[in-house]
């Protein structure tokens, strides 16, 4: 429903009438109040980042180690195998074990990186 | 007509340069009495419980109501600086919750769209979500730093680019 202007000019009217006197002007101190919450949040919000950035550096330093150590263990696997010392009978073991380990890689990272920087991906 | 959201948003801009505004919480109370309007804060009338705020022109007083959180204060305070900045003649009580069988005047719409800009502006948004890593889901984090109601915040960050 549209309220023409001089139904608003009423409303402000009879709001102005009910009051009666004019009350007295009150120090409006509630931006006080507004400005104390929100440094609250703001220092809320420090702690968060400060907290999600040292999450982030502990977890990326394991999520190296533990790529580190698949290659690693990708690297033995295949030398063991090329210099003789193993030996799978069947060539295609080797090929399946880098295969799932190589996707190791990727889901690990993706998994990693995907649930703790969760913010950077929304 | 359609309204000039990147006018208003200009206006908004422009008030908060000329007050030196560049952190939040926007102290719209000192903005409206750098324009010698005063603020006061009252238990409004019965039968108008449902009123969160009016400017009387003849008294240049802004009345919000005493019962209403801070936040929501502050947003009145914002709102009725719109009908002043934009210069519009006429224009309606502002209602706590808006009400179901009322479509809003063109007034009420741009001085809404001022309040949000004029309290929760772009440019200081955007500087806060990167200096907390926040992203839009962080809504009620922002909404807390700004000093703002919550529906506000999430509706100004669906229209932030």
């Amino acid at each position: 429903m549209q309220k023409d202007n001089s139904d608003q000019e009423l409303e402000i009217n009879k709001i102005i009438e009910a009051l009666g006197t004019p009350p007295e002007a009150e120090p409006s101190d509630f931006i006080k109040e507004v400005e104390a919450g929100s440094r609250k949040a703001e220092t809320l919000a420090e702690q968060e980042n400060t907290r999600i950035i040292a999450m982030r550096d502990r977890w990326s330093n394991w999520v190296l180690f533990f790529i580190g150590v698949i290659v690693v263990f990708d690297i033995i696997l295949v030398s063991l195998y090329g210099f003789g010392i193993w030996d799978f009978k069947d060539s295609r073991v080797v090929m399946v074990v880098i295969t799932e380990n190589f996707l190791k890689i990727i889901g690990l990272g993706m998994l990693i990186t995907h649930s703790i920087f969760k913010k950077i991906y929304q | 007509m359609q309204i000039d959201t990147l006018k208003i948003e200009n206006t908004a801009f422009d008030v908060l340069d000329e007050a030196g505004i560049e952190e939040p919480v926007v102290d719209a109370v000192k903005i409206a009495s750098s324009r010698s309007i005063a603020v006061k804060e009252i238990e409004m009338p019965e039968n108008f419980s449902d009123v969160a705020g009016f400017y009387n022109n003849k008294e240049k007083t802004i009345y919000v109501a005493k019962m209403d959180k801070p936040v929501r204060k502050l947003f009145t305070v914002a709102h009725e600086l719109g009908h002043i900045f934009l210069g519009h003649k006429q224009y309606d009580v502002l209602f706590r919750i808006p009400k179901p069988d009322v479509s809003y005047t063109r007034a009420e719409k741009e001085a809404n769209i001022f309040a949000a800009n004029l309290l929760m502006p772009e440019f200081m948004v955007k500087e806060y979500m990167d200096k907390y890593n926040l992203t839009r889901l962080d809504y009620v984090r922002l909404a807390e730093i700004f000093g703002v109601p919550i529906p506000a915040m999430r509706d100004q960050l669906e229209h932030i680019r």
